[in-house]
């Protein structure tokens, strides 16, 4: 754990698409789930096929993407982008699947 | 049991009741039957099952074969095509020799090769808005195993009308998930999905293998669901990756 970035963890088509599937946002105190998503998308600009762009993320009230899970400590966190998030957590951000 | 386009409305099945079993029946069973908790009423119970599975591919189709071994009743079936080579990596229950003809008779071939007591009633057509309600109206459980999500949203929106549970499974290379939707004993699939994902493309990266390991999963949930033991994955969600072989259960609620 570091206490200085939030560990995020990509899972299914947005790691691929990432390429990657650990993102570290640098972050002090405690950020809402917004920033870090828009953090994530200027990092991985690929991303936003699934997340949206930063400045959508951004609005004020916005909500997340259909068919985004945010999960932290194996719980679904609200689909409420003011969520606050503190340095030195992990998020598992997840797009639901659909392969049959 | 007939099968594909030809159905009239009158040859749609009504939901089956409990039914003893025979002889023959306890005979076949008799290894599962020594489950805790389950037991002959345990298999009654599924003998008297209907379970309607959408697409009957990699997924789906592993699905039907653990439920036909398994003694569910009746399986409600809905894949429309033609077996295509592509499918032959996932899709056990399609053969070589079956390439270029309709995958529901391959389908129903090989799952009464299995069991000659099972009710099939294959529909070849993919779920969509028009046949869902009826579709869903004749199962006790609904196995989503589509790889659109416009399939999994019409079906979730009829289930969750009559209050009939889905066990929702899904895959994507070497990662799947899976877990039950029967508000409101769980949240809503909408609250999961609102609506079709910008993102998600109707090819995926797959094994076999994956579809298969998920597919076992789900018709354990079925078999749960039908018969009452254990506890099913309301509320929860399990997610796999099977590249570091992590098993991670989430919290929905």
């Amino acid at each position: 754990m570091n206490d200085s970035t939030i560990h995020l963890k990509l899972t299914g088509p947005l790691e691929r698409l990432a390429g990657r599937a650990d993102v570290y946002i640098p972050c002090v105190g405690e950020s809402p789930l917004s920033t870090v998503l828009a953090q994530l998308v200027g990092e991985c600009p690929q991303a936003s096929r699934y997340l949206g762009e930063p400045a959508d993320l951004l609005k004020p009230e916005g909500c997340l993407p259909p068919g985004v899970l945010v999960i932290r400590q194996g719980v679904a966190l609200p689909a409420r982008l003011e969520t606050p998030v503190s340095a030195g957590e992990q998020l598992t951000i997840m797009p639901m699947i659909s392969g049959g | 049991m007939p099968h594909g386009n030809q159905h009239s409305a009158a040859d749609w099945p009504s939901r089956r009741t409990r039914v003893e079993l025979t002889d023959e029946e306890r005979e076949i069973y008799a290894w599962q039957l020594d489950v805790r908790d389950f037991g002959e009423i345990g298999q009654e119970k599924l003998k008297g099952a209907s379970v309607l599975i959408s697409r009957v591919g990699g997924l789906g189709s592993v699905v039907a074969y653990e439920l036909a071994a398994a003694g569910v009743g009746r399986l409600i079936l809905a894949h429309g095509g033609s077996v295509q080579p592509s499918d032959l990596n996932r899709q056990l229950l399609m053969t070589h020799d079956w390439i270029g003809k309709p995958r529901m008779e391959s389908i129903i071939r090989r799952l009464k090769e299995l069991n000659p007591r099972l009710e099939i009633f294959g529909l070849q057509e993919n779920m969509h808005e028009e046949n869902a309600e009826r579709l869903v109206g004749m199962a006790d459980c609904v196995v989503d195993a589509a790889p659109m999500f416009q399939e999994r949203l019409a079906m979730n929106d009829a289930a969750e009308r009559q209050a009939i549970p889905v066990v929702e499974a899904a895959m994507y290379e070497l990662e799947a998930s899976l877990t039950v939707i029967h508000p409101p004993l769980t949240p809503r699939f909408r609250e999961l999905v609102p609506e079709v994902p910008a993102g998600w493309q109707r090819r995926f990266p797959v094994f076999g293998a994956v579809s298969g390991t998920v597919a076992c999963l789900a018709a354990m949930e079925v078999i749960k669901l039908l018969s009452g033991i254990g506890e099913p994955l309301r509320n929860r969600m399990l997610r796999i990756d099977l590249r570091s072989m992590h098993f991670e259960t989430i919290h929905l609620r």
